[in-house]
């Protein structure tokens, strides 16, 4: 069975119907690549995913393990295991990057069933894994992406999924604006993830990154359609071809 | 480096263009400081009930409005003068103003042949196209402008009003809509500026002569700017002029103001009111360049400008958007302001306010949030220069109805020289959790890098203060009509002559 | 009771005044028409007690019990009680605390209007503390008049917290004047239930001088909190930095009124403003005026002021982390108060203040 089921889903934003009907299937373990021309839609899909207002569902459902995902709310379908890398994540001055990441983590323990961390124990595994994605500690200590630079800001948001441990992480254009050491620290905190439950969703334009996180699926979205599916090769062959093929088509 | 390169590619073309305007224009400081030589008929000085009267009978008033005018009297008189201003308004006497000066005319004109050749050499003068065929003075290949032309108590004349009325507007003197549309007149006057309002306003309300009136139908744009030209002649008189401005559903109207007055040795007092009523999906852009004579360098004779202007936007989705260039006056206080009644609707506040000398302003805005959605961006700039004083002060309400309501405001100070004052004085009061409310605020003098920059390319220092002012200024001269953002260009550096040194 | 209370209670300013028009005193006069004030009787003053969370800050302490001052052995010698004030020589690099503790108990309504002026000397460092909290809730009509005169390049911490109960008036004022090179750096975190107004008048007379006006503030209930403040450049190159931000919620009510004048020969001079409000509730209102008088050309001076509701991208973004709504709210109310506590320079008094906000947000 699939962990995210997505069936003929149609979104509006402003009155404006920006998904059109998109069915997509994602198993425990895959790794799904959603590639596709600026404005087609992959920022919308990945937001109505993780339920932002503003993103009015008018058509088809989604279940995530079973169960409705439209159903929750954004706080809820975050305990529940799913995650979202923005694609322009947010700054919150004033909150640190600690503090935020001890409180998204005890939400979801909560939820859970399970204790608070003790707060030093928390202290260390998060330094740990901070360790792992190259970010000094200091970042930790700094209010959360507030004067970060746009490739920190990935890597902390690659941080976050990786202490908050999602079955279902979709990551939008997590590797813009990385430098090619970053990009391979990002990927290598990506794969140290992927086991045989934990599904990814990465929304990317670079085949680049691709060459790092293997996909089991590639697919192409074009004005709010998918309009092609294939296995990795296709990536490669959109890297030469580009979308005109499809722009058309849609 | 980069965006200060483009500051002066783009500046050297408007600094030419400045400086050959300025030159254009003479020595003359204040060039519309004559006076024209025309018999006049005057009501004795002073006011009272039957000054009231007479003004009503000489305008041939309907018994509601004689009423009215006599209601707003007796509240005028008990009403005290204010005094929460800056500027330190001496003593007015109202006893030693004419309230009614009217050039002699033994038949109304029927058309601009039969008005007075000396009225039509006047507005020659001043630049001022009362000839249909003419376009404002100096400005070529710029579209037709409708004109009403007020001479200190009255409308003499009207242009275009056959074109518009083809479309079903009324543009007219406000003494004539009294008799040719009375409905909209009795229904609206008052309306958004009640004769209590305040001292001004009130005595506007019992003795007001003339002023234009507007009337956009449901649906019409207006084909033509529309333009009401205030003129100051006889001695010892008041202005007192009315406006009453109504766009009907989905309709949009520009009107433009302008007024200058002759130079004179004592102050004169100018106690306008504009009402403006935005119906659903209604706009109204209303553009004032304000010249009235500013006194002298010491500070001897001018205009005291005390003038109320306020829009209802009270259909949903309306707008109004003030766009103001004040240079003249003694004395300026005025505060055209928006109440945002309908939901969705927009009111916007442009302004430009240079005093030199011994001149003071207090001028701003008020922006009352009460309908959802409602939306206000102010924009004020504010050049003090010699030995003058300024002051904006703006409100913004956000009242517990307005959810989501948002409001940008963004208020600029220039000092020139070290005698001058400049201050800024806004009121925010929110009482809605959804609003958004946004003011800055600077006050600091030319910078001496952009001036540096500017000489060392070779422009002269009044040339270079003139162009940094007029760039300081753009955001705002940008929303006036074409055929006012040229004269008021021009304005802004006669109004500054002398300031430098 | 005082001279200047009863003169103060006999004429009361109304919001016809434009320094009072956001703030109401009628219920000040209403306890006069009733029970009446009057002065705490002088054997209360013996009722030494708690003075509030900056009690476990290490500092010389005069307490102040319903406006009557407690000398104690510790703070004999650097006060001397006149009869037209209290003056205070505090000593440099020992902080100072000022406590101001009010006990009346329901039905009792006291009056006082404690006078202290702080001579400070040239080129020291000094630390002073100032709290008003309540044990009785009771009215309380308080108001301290602090002046404080600071000659050539002396310092001048001071943090201040109000904590009153919902009976309590406070109306506090403070002068501070600065000669050549001395800094004034004040806090003030308000946090009470009654109505709380702070006049802060900071004077630059020498050059090169610095003011920082900082302060914090929740409004909870019907609590009513007012900084009027004034910053006046008289000297030539000084600079000064105002810094605010409140919350509001319940039936609140905020007022800021600042206000910088720089005098005509104060070229060369760097004044700031800042005023940033979170409304809350419905109920909640939140009123500024930040002015700028300036009469000297050569000058940078600027302000801002920003009311607004939480912001809805870093509300998603909290919730997309898992974190329900309702706390996700209550980080980034607190996120947003805590950003101004940065300017407190003493560690000590900052982690009292996060402390307390964080208990009297949770309060609300
Ligand atoms: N609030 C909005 N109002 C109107 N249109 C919107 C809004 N938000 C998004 N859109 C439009 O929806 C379309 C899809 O946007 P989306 O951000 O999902 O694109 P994308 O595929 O992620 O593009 P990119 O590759 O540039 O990130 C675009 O045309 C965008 O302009
Ligand atoms: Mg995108």
């Amino acid at each position: 069975m699939s962990l995210l089921s997505i069936k003929n889903f149609a979104v509006e934003v402003d009155e404006k119907p920006i998904l059109k009907g998109i069915d997509l299937e994602i198993g425990p373990g895959e790794v799904h690549a959603i590639m596709g021309p600026n404005g087609s839609g992959k920022s919308t899909l990945s937001y109505a995913l993780a339920g932002r207002d503003g993103y009015e569902v008018t058509g088809g459902s989604v279940t995530f393990d079973g169960q409705d995902l439209l159903e929750l709310d954004a706080d809820e379908r975050a305990r529940e295991g799913l995650f979202l890398a923005f694609q322009y994540p947010v700054e919150l001055p004033g909150v640190t990057n600690t503090t935020f990441l001890k409180h998204a983590l005890n939400a979801k323990r909560k939820h859970q069933g399970l204790e608070e961390l003790d707060a030093l124990e928390f202290v260390k595994a998060v330094r740990k894994k901070a360790k792992e994605l190259n970010m000094p500690d200091d970042m930790l200590k700094r209010a959360v992406n507030v004067g970060f630079s746009g490739g920190e800001k990935k890597r902390n948001e690659t941080l976050q999924m990786a202490v908050l441990e999602p079955r279902m992480a979709i990551l939008d254009e997590t590797d813009s604006g990385l430098d090619i050491d970053a990009l391979k620290v990002v990927s290598d905190g990506v794969n140290r993830l992927r086991d045989e439950n934990r599904s990814f969703l990465v929304i990317t334009h670079y085949q680049r990154l691709l060459d790092y996180i293997v996909p089991d699926h590639v697919h192409v979205l074009s004005a709010g359609r998918i309009v092609k599916s294939g296995d990795k090769s296709l990536a490669l062959e959109l890297e030469k071809s580009g979308y005109a093929e499809f722009v058309d088509a849609a | 480096m980069s965006s200060a390169n483009a500051f002066v590619t783009d500046a050297k073309e408007s600094a030419r263009e400045t400086a050959e305007q300025v030159g254009a224009l003479g020595l003359d400081k204040y060039k519309y400081g004559f006076e024209t030589d025309i018999e006049m008929e005057f009501a004795p000085k002073g006011v009272n009930e039957d000054i009231v009267r007479l003004i009503s009978s000489k305008k041939e008033d309907p018994e509601w409005l004689l009423e009215w005018r006599l209601r707003a009297f007796s509240v005028w008189q008990d009403m005290p003068e204010p005094q929460w201003q800056k500027p330190h308004v001496p003593q007015i006497d109202y006893q030693d103003i004419y309230y009614y000066a009217a050039p002699k005319q033994t038949n109304k004109p029927q058309s601009l042949d039969e008005v007075d050749p000396k009225l039509l050499e006047t507005y020659e003068k001043l630049g001022i196209p009362l000839k249909e065929q003419e376009v404002l003075a100096g400005v070529q290949g710029a579209p037709k402008v409708a004109v009403d032309a007020v001479f200190d108590s009255v409308s003499v004349a009207t242009t275009y009003k056959k074109t518009l009325e083809a479309e079903g507007i009324v543009f007219c003197s406000i003494s004539e809509a009294v008799h040719t549309h009375p409905e909209l007149v009795k229904k609206y006057l008052g309306s958004v500026v009640p004769y209590s309002d305040n001292k001004h306003a009130c005595l506007n309300s019992a003795v007001f002569t003339d002023g234009s009136f507007v009337y956009i139908p449901k649906g019409v744009r207006c084909p033509m700017e529309l333009s009401t030209y205030f003129r100051i002649n006889a001695e010892n008189t008041g202005q007192f002029e009315r406006t009453l401005i109504i766009a009907d559903e989905g309709s949009y109207v520009s009107y433009l103001e302008g007024c200058t007055a002759p130079q004179r040795d004592e102050n004169q007092l100018h106690a306008a009111v504009v009402e403006l009523i935005a119906l659903d999906d209604a706009e109204i852009k209303y553009s004032t360049v304000q010249n009235w004579y500013p006194g002298d360098e010491d500070g001897k004779g001018g205009i005291y400008n005390f003038v109320t202007k306020r829009a209802a936007c009270r259909g949903k989705n309306s707008k109004v958007s003030w766009t103001q260039v004040e240079t003249g006056s003694a004395i300026t206080w005025k505060y055209p302001s928006c109440i945002l009644q309908g939901d969705n609707s927009v009111g916007e506040f442009y302004s430009v306010a240079i005093t030199n000398n011994r001149q003071e302003a207090d001028t701003g805005t008020k922006m009352i949030h009460l309908g959802k959605n409602t939306r206000s961006r102010i924009i004020s700039k504010g050049i003090s220069a010699g030995r003058a004083d300024q002051t904006y002060r703006g409100l913004v309400r956000v009242m517990p109805r307005a959810d989501g309501a948002r409001n940008f405001t963004q208020c600029d100070s220039l000092l020139i020289g070290g005698n001058c004052g400049a201050h800024t004085i806004p009121y925010i009061e929110s009482r809605n959790p959804t609003a958004q409310l946004e003011h800055e605020a600077t006050t600091s003098r030319i910078s001496e890098d952009q001036l540096f920059y500017c000489l060392s390319r070779g422009l002269g220092e009044e040339e270079a203060i003139a162009l940094i002012v007029n760039g300081f200024c753009k955001e705002v001269m940008q929303t006036l009509p074409m055929e006012f953002a040229v004269e008021a260009q021009k304005l802004i550096g006669i109004s500054l002559e002398g300031s430098v040194g | 009771m005082t001279k200047e209370i009863e003169n103060f209670l006999s004429d009361l300013p109304t919001r016809r005044e434009e320094g009072w028009k956001y703030t109401d005193l009628k219920a000040i006069g209403a306890v006069a028409e009733g029970a009446g004030w009057t002065s705490a009787p002088a054997a209360r003053a013996q009722r030494l007690s708690e003075t509030g969370p900056l009690a476990e800050i290490d500092a010389d302490t005069l307490v102040f019990v319903d406006g009557n001052p407690v000398v104690s052995d510790e703070t004999s010698d650097i006060i001397s009680v006149m009869p037209e004030g209290i003056e205070i020589a505090p000593r440099p690099g020992r902080p100072l605390h000022l406590a101001f503790v009010s006990t009346a108990i329901d039905g009792e309504a006291f009056a006082s209007s404690p006078k202290l002026s702080l001579a400070a000397k040239a080129g020291q460092h000094y630390a002073l503390i100032e709290s008003h909290t309540a044990i009785g809730t009771g009215n309380t009509l308080c108001m301290p008049r602090i002046s404080i005169e600071a000659p050539r390049d002396a310092v001048i911490k001071h943090a201040a917290l109000f904590d009153e109960s919902a009976a309590g008036f406070t109306l506090s004022r403070i002068d501070v004047t600065l000669d050549q090179g001395a800094e004034y750096d004040g806090f003030a975190l308000q946090t009470g239930l009654g109505l709380t107004r702070r006049e802060a008048t900071v004077t630059l007379a020498g050059e090169h001088g610095f003011a920082r006006l900082g302060g914090a503030y929740v409004g909870r209930d019907s609590s009513h909190i007012d900084n009027t403040t004034l910053v006046v450049h008289n000297a030539a190159n000084a600079r000064s930095l105002q810094d605010f931000r409140g919350v509001l919620d319940g039936e609140s009510r905020g007022v800021f009124q600042g206000k910088v004048l720089v005098a005509k020969d104060a070229q060369g001079t760097d004044g700031q403003q800042q005023h940033k409000a979170l409304l809350l509730s419905p109920k909640a209102e939140v009123d500024a005026k930040p002015e700028l008088e300036i009469y000297a050309d050569d000058v940078q001076c600027a302000h801002g002021a920003t009311v607004g509701a939480i912001d809805q991208n870093q509300l998603f973004y909290l919730r997309a982390r898992g974190i329900p709504e309702d706390h996700a709210r209550a980080m980034l109310t607190e996120a947003f108060l805590m950003q101004s506590l940065s300017g407190i320079s003493d560690m000590a008094i900052r982690d009292v203040f996060r402390a307390h906000l964080t208990t009297r947000l949770g309060d609300r």
